[in-house]
Parts: C-alpha cells; structure tokens; sequence
C-alpha cells in the first residue's frame, strides 16, 4: 500500500509499504477514507520529537472503512464506517475507566521508553515516535487499528467524512484546551496560536461560555480566520502583547490564557532567541516563548490551559509568577475518546462546522509538496487533508 | 562553610540535568543487588493470586524463571519459591495488597539475582514481563506495534 513516511529531517515521502495486518484478535484493519496533516506532525517534520525513524508512516488524524477484523472484535464488523483517535485507549485500565485515556497503561509497547523520558508512559500514539508507540500511522491506504472495540466510533451516515475527521484529534483538543481552563460565564480568554486547534479553541472557549477571547499570531489568514470565530486580534509582530493584553483588559489580564503554540514558538524576544539557539544546538528541546508569556499575561488567580506539544525540558521556567500570582497550570494529551460523541452530536446540531479549517486537498502522492507547503505556510496552507484512494478533480 | 557546600552542590546537580539525576537513581535501585518491581492492576488479587501460584505456571509470567520450589504460599496474598538448580535468581517472592481507593491490586516482586552484576538486564526483563502480565489482565492483549521488538 502507498504511505506517507519520515525520510529525514525537513522531508517526507510517499513510498510503498507492507500492507498492515491483523495482529492480536482484538485489532481490525481500516481502509482510510480521509486523512489529514496535524501541526504536531510537524515538530516530527522539522526533526523536534526523538525516537522518530525514517521510514516510520506518520498520521494520527484519520477514519475510514472497517476491511478486517479479529476474532475477539465484537461491536464492529466489515463496511462500518469510523473514526479513530489519535490516543490508544484499552479501556480497561484505571486511567481509561477514569476517562483519562491518553493516560491508558496498556497500549504503549515501547512503555519503558517513555517510563525513562516522563516517568510513567502515556498512551500509545498513531504515528507519533517509537517512545509513544511505534504504531504505524494513519497517512496511508490502510491503518491497523489497536483494540478496536475500544477505539472506533461508528459515525453515522448524515455526517460526512471532512464534518467529523477532526473529531480525532484537534477539534477535542481544542475543546479539552477551553475546558480544563475552566471557563466560566463571562471569562475573557487570551489564546495563542491561531492555528486550527487555536480555532477550535477560540470556538470551544465561546461555547463554554466566555464573554471575550483574544487571539494571538503572526500570519493574517489566520488571524482573520480567528476573527471570523467571534476573537479580538493581536498580531504579535506588530504589537506589544502583554501590554495590549493589559490594556484590552483594563488591568485584570485575562482570566484564561491558553498556549496552542508549543515548543517551536516564533518570537524576537531575548528569552526566545536564547531557546532557539539552544534547540538548534540540542542544549533543550523546547521553545517556550508563548508559555512563559501566557504564563506573566495571565491575570492573577488564573489558569493557563497547554495543549501546546512539548516534548521535553523548558528553560527559564517562570515559577515565580505561578506562585506569586496564584495560578493553575493544566495540560495534557487529549482525552479524546470522552468527547468524540458530545462534539459529533454539536456538529450534527450545526454548532460549528469544523470543516472550517481545511484549506487543501492533496493526493497522498503528493504529501512531499503538502508538507512542505504546511511547513512554511505557503498559500494559506493552514489545514490539509487527504482522501486515499479517491480521485482529486 | 556547609551551606556554601550545599550551594554547590546544588548547582551541580542542577547542571547535571534533572533528567540524568533521575535515570541515575532508577538504575541504582531501591535496595541493593535484589530486583524489585511493582505494579497495580486493576483486578481482585484472588485473580492474581491464581495466575501465579502454580509453579508451572510462573516460568511463564516471569521470563527469566526456569524450575521452582514453593516455599511459602498464603492464599490471595503472598508466595515465595526458590530456583531449582542453576538459574539467573535464587529466590524470589510475590505479595498482592489491595489498592487504595477501589483501584484494584498491588503487586509486589522480589528477585535475588545468582550474581549481582547481571541485575539491570533482569531488572528490565522482570519488569517487561510485569508490564506485558498487567496488559494481558487488564486489557486482554499485549501492545504490538508490528514493528519494535517488545519482549
């Protein structure tokens, strides 16, 4: 089957690989129907995230066609049409029965990897390094789906592909980034990054119920992308953000600030600078300009909200203004098993239509092109999506 | 004079990364040459309990065990064998208590490596094999990727 795989920093290809197969009885394998690119592939992409391998297929945003399934598999059968999340869950661990289950404790063959790196392992990832999982990923004409009982949801035939693809991963992220701030009626709400989990984020803050959110980047397709979702602006190359934040907020700061950047942030500022020649030098994995500045933005007793990736250490930590200030930091993978039919059911109510953030369609033949177009933003390359198998006009 | 020490150290422990502190302190161990493992799993211990008190059965739980003798068995809560022969561990013993707050059993292992230099390497298959039992368990399979090699 053809693939989407690392062939090295900065680059891509689509190759044949082995077709995935059946292996334990509680697997079944997908023929993908739609696939999309997530920004967290490109920290992959760009080289960021260790334990990636060339020749690993890469995609965690993905649904499709049930083609095979193991004998131990009992809620699917051939022909159901699903969509799958990014995190493993076995479903019967603590943490999964908790609700928590990109915390799952089972799914991760490469456990004590990530035991050494975090301390205790996450949940396997699809498509994202051999520490969280080594499972091929999603870009691709067929996927191997893990405890599929668990993992795959039937999705109903009024809802098409592009309406509930995001449901795997960045619409929940968007969602669980709002949430586990803690919005309450009347919040203002800065969030940075206007990238599609940004949106939902701005989306998501709005449907919890903040009065105001403030929507931090650089690049004006987004930032106009964010305004059209009900967010006041600040475009970070032009204006000063704490200072504008301060003054939008007559004081207080915002009561939420939510980091949707993660560990590769642009900014000109000297603690940025520091970080990137750090990261370029492998002294630290992680620039964390936007957490150190929603971190000092923030008005006192907030939250700061991250579903930013990080992979690893941060510098220049500012634990001095968490406790000076009174704040609660939350972060995490995406429960996304806990919200995919609360959010198919707002799609399905025409809430929000999450097929707002695609910008490009590509063959998985041309996924060197896409990503690199993604890569650098090239033509408003925002949020790109794949069909396998379908014929693109 | 002491405090200045302590700044010093401190800083070098600092420089050292905390990172490489805590891997250091994992490969050390807890309790000299013995191995020692735990893990909770979210089962009744007379389920766990049953899986490992025949000793055919144990070589199969833990990879690096060949014959044992049982030498102390109290029901839903304890064994302990000893190798029969010329194997990597001497002894070893198993407790199951029950978890805090309804999460299931913990389990408790202790392994008397034969010679103490190989702990490590049997440290990490025992807890391998720990970690591919609570799988099994718990969610019926253990996680393959088809790709990395995992036991």
């Amino acid at each position: 089957m053809k693939a989407v795989t690392f062939a090295g920093t900065g680059k891509v290809r689509t190759q044949i690989v082995p077709d995935p197969e059946i292996l334990t009885p509680h697997d079944a394998i997908l023929r993908v129907t739609s696939t999309a690119i997530c920004g967290s592939d490109l920290h992959m992409y760009a080289g960021f995230v260790p334990t990636v391998e060339k020749g690993d297929v890469f995609g965690h945003e993905f649904m499709g066609e049930v083609v095979e399934v193991g004998s131990a598999v009992t809620t699917l059968k051939v022909g159901d049409r699903v969509l799958v999340p990014f995190t493993i869950a076995c479903g019967n661990c603590h943490q999964c029965k908790s609700g928590r289950t990109s915390l799952c404790d089972n799914t991760n063959p490469n456990a004590w990897m990530a035991d050494l790196a975090i301390g205790y392992t996450c949940s396997g990832l699809y498509g994202y390094s051999h520490a969280f999982g080594g499972y091929p990923g999603g870009q691709a004409e067929y996927v191997r789906i893990a405890w599929a009982d668990a993992n795959a949801f039937i999705v109903p035939e009024d809802l098409d592909d592009e309406q509930v693809l995001f449901l795997t991963d960045i619409f929940p992220t968007g969602y669980q980034a709002a949430e586990q701030a803690g919005i309450e009626a009347g919040d203002v709400v800065a969030i940075w990054g206007c990238g599609p989990v940004g949106w939902f984020a701005i989306k998501s803050a709005y449907l919890l119920g903040a009065e105001r959110v403030i929507a931090i980047d650089r690049i004006p397709d987004r930032l106009q992308r964010a305004k059209a979702a009900g967010a006041d602006v600040i475009d970070f190359e032009r204006v000063d953000v704490v200072e504008t934040l301060k003054y939008e907020t007559a004081g207080r700061g915002p009561d939420r600030a939510v980091d949707c950047v993660g560990m590769e942030a642009h900014s000109h500022a000297i603690d940025a600078l520091a970080d990137r020649t750090k990261q370029r030098l492998k002294l630290t994995f992680d620039r964390a300009h936007v957490l150190r500045q929603a971190i000092y933005s923030v008005g006192k007793g907030g939250t700061v909200s991250v579903p930013g990736v990080y992979v690893g250490f941060v510098d220049a930590f500012p634990m001095g203004m968490v406790v000076n200030k009174g704040l609660t930091i939350k972060s995490g993978q995406t429960h996304v098993h806990r919200y995919v039919r609360p959010l198919m059911e707002r799609v399905r109510r025409g809430e929000i239509d999450p097929r707002a953030v695609i910008t490009h369609r590509f063959d998985l033949d041309d996924a060197a092109r896409a990503y690199a177009m993604f890569a650098t933003k090239t033509d408003g390359c925002e949020k790109v999506v794949f069909h396998p198998g379908l014929v693109l006009a | 004079m002491r405090t200045m020490r302590s700044a010093a150290i401190l800083t070098g422990v600092g420089l050292l990364g905390a990172g490489g502190v805590m891997m250091v302190r994992a490969m050390r161990g807890r309790n000299g040459s013995r191995i020692e493992k735990a893990f909770t799993i979210e089962r009744p211990a007379a389920e766990l309990y049953a899986a490992w008190h025949d000793p055919e059965q144990l070589p199969s739980i833990i990879s690096i065990l060949d014959r044992v003798e049982i030498v102390a068995d109290e029901a839903d809560r304890s064994i302990a064998w000893r190798g029969v022969g010329c194997q990597p561990t001497k002894a070893g013993s198993v407790t199951f208590t029950r978890a805090p707050g309804d999460r299931g059993t913990e389990l408790r292992v202790t392994l008397e490596p034969r010679r103490p230099s190989a702990r490590l390497a049997l440290a990490a298959r025992v807890e391998n094999d720990l970690r591919r039992f609570k799988a099994k368990l718990e969610a019926g399979d253990v996680a393959l990727n088809g790709t990395d090699v995992t036991s």
